[in-house]
């Protein structure tokens, strides 16, 4: 019993770190700002990918290791998260990596469409754990 | 209160701020990526996908 509270503070407390995370990193909401001659399109999409990747990794990480004690509800909810991670992160560095190469509107476009997919599915793992708050 | 407990507590308390602080690194960076942290970066994309945590167990 004492282990399953700890596991629910532990859930909420890397809820409330993933919160903000997904917020700062989104290309729309930046609060660090970008040096002059860089692109902010860019410089946003890849702090958004760098922080989407760690927040999964260890959403991913945590789940593991307490499988049992979480339940089958909270595994199905990571499993689809798992499912869908790998592909929204090659799509933006596919999407960062041809806008680079040629910073067209159209692949501008691409690359907010891919960003605001990767955020959406950061916000779904912040959701995910919020909602096993104690 | 039980010692195993304590040290579950400890670890989990050190991953959370080591990914706080990685997660202000990057949301603090200002420059786009040179070309090698972005071969890095697809490197470090690659070994996590290989990573037991990353892969759907069967129920």
């Amino acid at each position: 019993m004492k282990m399953k509270s700890y596991l629910m503070a532990l859930l909420a407390a890397l809820a409330v770190v993933l919160a903000p995370v997904t917020l700062v990193t989104t290309t729309g909401c930046s609060w660090a700002k970008v040096e002059q001659g860089q692109d902010p399109v860019v410089v946003n999409a890849e702090r958004l990918y760098a922080t989407a990747e760690d927040a999964f990794d260890k959403t991913f990480d945590f789940e593991k290791a307490n499988r049992v004690a979480l339940g089958p509800e909270v595994k199905k909810s990571v499993d689809e998260i798992r499912k869908a991670a790998p592909p929204a992160l090659d799509a933006l560095r596919a999407a960062t990596k041809a806008y680079k190469q040629n910073r067209s509107p159209e692949n501008k476009a691409t690359l907010e469409t891919a960003s605001k997919v990767l955020q959406a599915l950061s916000e779904q793992a912040a959701k995910l754990l919020a909602k096993h708050k104690p | 209160m039980n010692p195993l407990l304590i040290i579950a507590a400890i670890e989990a308390a050190t991953k959370l701020l080591e990914f706080i602080s990685k997660a202000r690194q990057q949301a603090a960076r200002t420059k786009e990526w040179t070309p090698e942290e972005e071969a890095k970066v697809d490197a470090n994309l690659e070994e996590l996908k290989k990573k037991a945590s990353w892969q759907i167990d069967p129920d």
